[in-house]
């Protein structure tokens, strides 16, 4: 079967068909073995049983998580400083060579670079390493052990693996200590209304917007071509990307877990603060406690300058990572920083009208004026981002 | 709980589905029969000189060369060559000889899977044209050991445009329609993207079936899947408008055919030192040696001709061109017995041939041999394929043939 | 109007799942709609080179 071994999350009938079977399996464990297999043992043996069966690159995975495992435990067991640079360095060195390695192009002859490449660069890399910071800052001081099997349910869980939402240790944790519990009507009834979302979102409105809008525009170099494939790739990135996450949280349902949803009307946003709580809201949540906020909490041990400037260069830095999580190319990095500037830039106007008690931009206009102009604006601001982020422009 | 799963899901399943019917009954039938009636197209105009009046086209790669095969049947001073992988290069093969030695015009057209089906369907393309035509059919054996054309063959042959003209043409008989119609709807499976004209003649062999059967219920699932005879206004004209080229002929020539053949066979023969197979060294070190140095050993696989695809091509092959009264001539192009050491075994399938054609009157040089002795060595530079030898036989039957000339 | 509203959701989801399966993955609209472009004819046959 040329399918072994080349089957990523969603990306084909066969995954679908997996997940079938393994919703199959916990349901028919839950209710007709009445649960007599402990839930976080069967979860780990299906998911390891993707892994070593579909999954790509197998090896480098279990590798991987070990690897994260075993720098965990020992960061938490010996590491007492409570300066977090040295641990997340730790932990992040496979995403620095993935990203790193990505960007040096191979001829045929480098056989040496090639094999690196091949090694580091596994998919889902980017939102495990993530996922496992997270579980450190958040578990470090807690006491007890953190078995194997929890923690490879929590990096490698399936319906999650490849690109997110970002889940929380503690979060999943519960949700798997619940076990069959978790399975029930609510959860099932939830499961299916993010599956039919899912469905439409990505294999319908994706697909058609990609198949007779995307495909068709032709690169004249005019505004008009750019604008178009602006705001076209902009919906398609939404439709795909929000269907994506609504098909892993809809899995993970069916399965016990209570996945957090990612998008929740992006384009209604009025300002930056509230867009990065709609859209890829699990990345913003993970930037926000585990950077922006260590990042502010450092600057003002140092007393460094103003609150706002504070704010304003954890802001920054934070963006800018961002940028580079999704890749060490300058487009990403750019995109990233843009995001940045926008975030500071909202920020400031948020500190000007505190600081003059009423607003300096929109003055006295109506509120409902006020929304309808803000959704605007930052509608294209986004869709100008997500243009550069999309790599077409340079 | 199960109110809810039927209020919030089983209902508006249902009412979609019913929104579902009644939009595409509305909307989308319209769109289709609306192409039908209201969209006439413009007919497709091919037009220019023929230039092409010796050498072969390996394939019908653009207009420029649709139009001067047409050119080629139309013009009743050109023969017009229907081959496959015999097709080569040399000096010696008729599109290249008898042009060179008396300016006569000749074309082919084919090379490798280039079988009776995909000449059917060029033939038929030029009906308007082909009355009376001057054609030559090189039967190769393996076509009968294919078990007919495949697919990928028929994509490459059969042009958009040859059977754009064919669905139009309504001086062509049904039979022809329903015999290419029912290769695709033999093949459809191994198709990605049908063309209209495609499903149009599988349309019309779908329909000839069913007057065979009665039950409607049938009949009314085939209208509603195959809906290619619905669509044939949408399948746009194609015309030829050729300007026809004529050579003039050198005054009479003598081509000592004999003393050159013998030559040729000669060095043939004389150049051979690494087998007894009187097959040309290169051929034979590189496909007739397996890789323990030891001589490679294959048998022809009988063939049942009452199934055989390539043998039902070519009885309507027969009656078409009889039909059109073509000048047509055909040449049977052996196997090597030497190292086929079965060959006497498609003795029945070549005497199905040769019976056929002369009870149509059809002029035909055999050259089949079933063993070593009725072989000539030399007539194939291989396991197959014409040597120049071979081809210089075949010159002095062309000649002979069609300008009178021993 | 909760009610309403959640069973006119979930009909358009449905609806639009129906519409976009059957046109973007059960039949090929692009012949209906366009019938007089030219369809590219592939054959899913690869062929291996015979001699004749």
């Amino acid at each position: 079967m040329t399918t072994l071994h080349d089957t990523l999350p969603f990306t084909s009938g066969l995954f679908f068909q997996y997940m079938l079977i393994c919703i199959a399996v916990v349901f028919g464990v839950k209710y007709v073995l009445k649960g007599k297999l402990p839930y976080k043992y069967v979860l780990a043996f299906l998911t390891l049983v993707y892994i070593s069966l579909l999954f790509t690159k197998p090896f480098h995975l279990i590798g991987l998580i070990l690897y994260l495992y075993i720098a965990s435990l020992l960061l938490r067991k010996f590491y007492k400083n409570d300066n977090l640079v040295l641990p997340i360095l730790v932990l992040s060195v496979p995403i620095f060579l993935m990203k790193s390695l990505s960007v040096i192009p191979a001829t045929d002859e480098a056989t040496l670079l090639l094999t690196a490449k091949n090694i580091v660069q596994i998919a889902g890399l980017s939102y495990l390493v993530f996922k496992v910071i997270s579980f450190y800052i958040d578990e470090r001081r807690s006491k007890g052990v953190i078995s194997l099997i929890d923690f490879f349910n929590y990096t490698a869980f399936v319906p999650t693996l490849l690109i997110g939402p970002l889940d929380r240790f503690k979060r999943f944790n519960t949700n798997v200590q619940n076990g069959y519990d978790n399975i029930n009507k609510k959860m099932i009834g939830k499961g299916w209304n993010n599956l039919i979302l899912g469905l439409l979102y990505k294999f319908i409105i994706a697909e058609a917007i990609r198949r007779y809008v995307l495909v068709n525009l032709v690169d004249d170099g005019t505004l008009i071509y750019h604008l178009s494939y602006m705001y076209t790739y902009l919906l398609y990135l939404f439709f795909d990307f929000a269907g994506y996450s609504l098909l892993a949280m809809s899995f993970g349902n069916f399965l016990g877990i209570d996945v957090p949803y990612n998008f929740d009307k992006p384009f209604l946003a009025v300002n930056p603060k509230e867009f990065w709580k709609k859209w890829h809201k699990t990345l913003g949540d993970w930037l926000n406690d585990y950077f922006f906020k260590p990042i502010f909490k450092y600057l003002t041990t140092k007393k460094y300058k103003t609150s706002i400037t504070r704010q304003n260069i954890a802001l920054m830095l934070t963006f800018t990572l961002m940028g580079f999580w999704n890749g060490f190319e300058l487009h990403y990095i750019v995109s990233g920083m843009l995001f940045g500037l926008y975030s500071v830039i909202h920020n400031y106007y948020v500190y000007k009208c505190k600081r003059t008690k009423k607003d300096v931009v929109f003055g006295d206009m109506n509120s409902k004026m006020v929304r309808i102009i803000s959704i605007f604006i930052m509608f294209n601001a986004v869709a100008f981002a997500i243009y550069i982020f999309s790599g077409k422009l340079f | 709980m199960l109110k809810k799963i039927g209020v919030y899901h089983l209902l508006p399943f249902i009412i979609a589905c019913l929104f579902f019917f009644i939009s595409y009954q509305l909307i989308i039938s319209d769109l289709i029969d609306n192409n039908v009636d209201v969209k006439p197209l413009e007919t497709k105009i091919i037009s220019g000189a023929q230039t092409q009046l010796k050498d072969r086209y390996a394939r019908l790669d653009n207009d420029n060369y649709e139009l001067n095969y047409i050119a080629s049947i139309k013009n009743k001073k050109q023969i017009t060559l229907f081959g496959s992988s015999e097709f080569s290069e040399s000096p010696y093969v008729t599109y290249n000889f008898l042009p060179s030695k008396k300016n006569a015009q000749i074309l082919g057209v084919g090379h490798a899977h280039h079988q009776i089906l995909s000449i059917l369907i060029e033939l038929l393309a030029a009906h308007p044209e082909n009355k009376g035509s001057k054609v030559v059919f090189f039967l190769s054996p393996g076509w009968f050991g294919a078990q007919g054309t495949n697919s990928e063959a028929f994509v490459e042959f059969a042009k958009p445009n040859f059977l754009n003209r064919i669905v139009n043409d309504s001086s062509i008989q049904q039979k022809y329609k329903v015999h290419i119609g029912r290769f695709i709807d033999l093949k459809h499976s191994e198709f990605e993207g049908v063309s209209i004209s495609m499903n149009y003649l599988r349309g019309v062999y779908l329909d000839s079936q069913l007057s065979q059967i009665s039950n409607t219920q049938l009949e009314q699932f085939i209208n509603k899947n195959f809906s290619g005879t619905k669509h044939k206004a949408i399948i746009p004209k194609v015309e030829y408008q050729l300007e026809l080229t004529y050579l003039t002929p050198p005054p009479s020539i003598i081509i000592n055919y004999d003393s050159i053949a013998h030559q040729l066979k000669n060095e043939f023969v004389a150049n051979i030192t690494s087998n007894n197979l009187y097959v040309n060294d290169d051929y034979y070190t590189k496909y007739l040696l397996k890789d323990d140095g030891t001589e490679r050993e294959e048998l022809i696989t009988e063939i049942d001709i009452s199934t055989n695809e390539e043998y039902q091509d070519f009885k309507r092959l027969v009656e078409y061109v009889k039909e059109r009264e073509m000048e047509a001539s055909f040449i049977i192009i052996p196997y090597n017995p030497y190292y086929f050491k079965n060959a006497d075994i498609y003795l029945p399938l070549i005497d199905s041939l040769t019976s056929t054609l002369e009870s149509n009157n059809l002029p035909y040089y055999n050259l089949y041999a079933g063993d070593t002795l009725s072989y000539d060595p030399g007539v194939l530079t291989d396991v197959m394929h014409f040597g120049d030898y071979g081809w210089m036989k075949v010159n002095k039957y062309i000649d002979s043939l069609y300008y009178g000339n021993d | 109007m909760g009610m309403i509203k959640k069973i006119a959701r979930n009909t358009l989801i449905y609806f639009l799942l129906i519409l976009g399966y059957v046109y973007l993955y059960a039949i090929n609209i692009d012949a209906v709609l366009n019938p007089s472009k030219e369809q590219e004819v592939k054959s899913k046959i690869d062929f291996v080179y015979q001699q004749f």
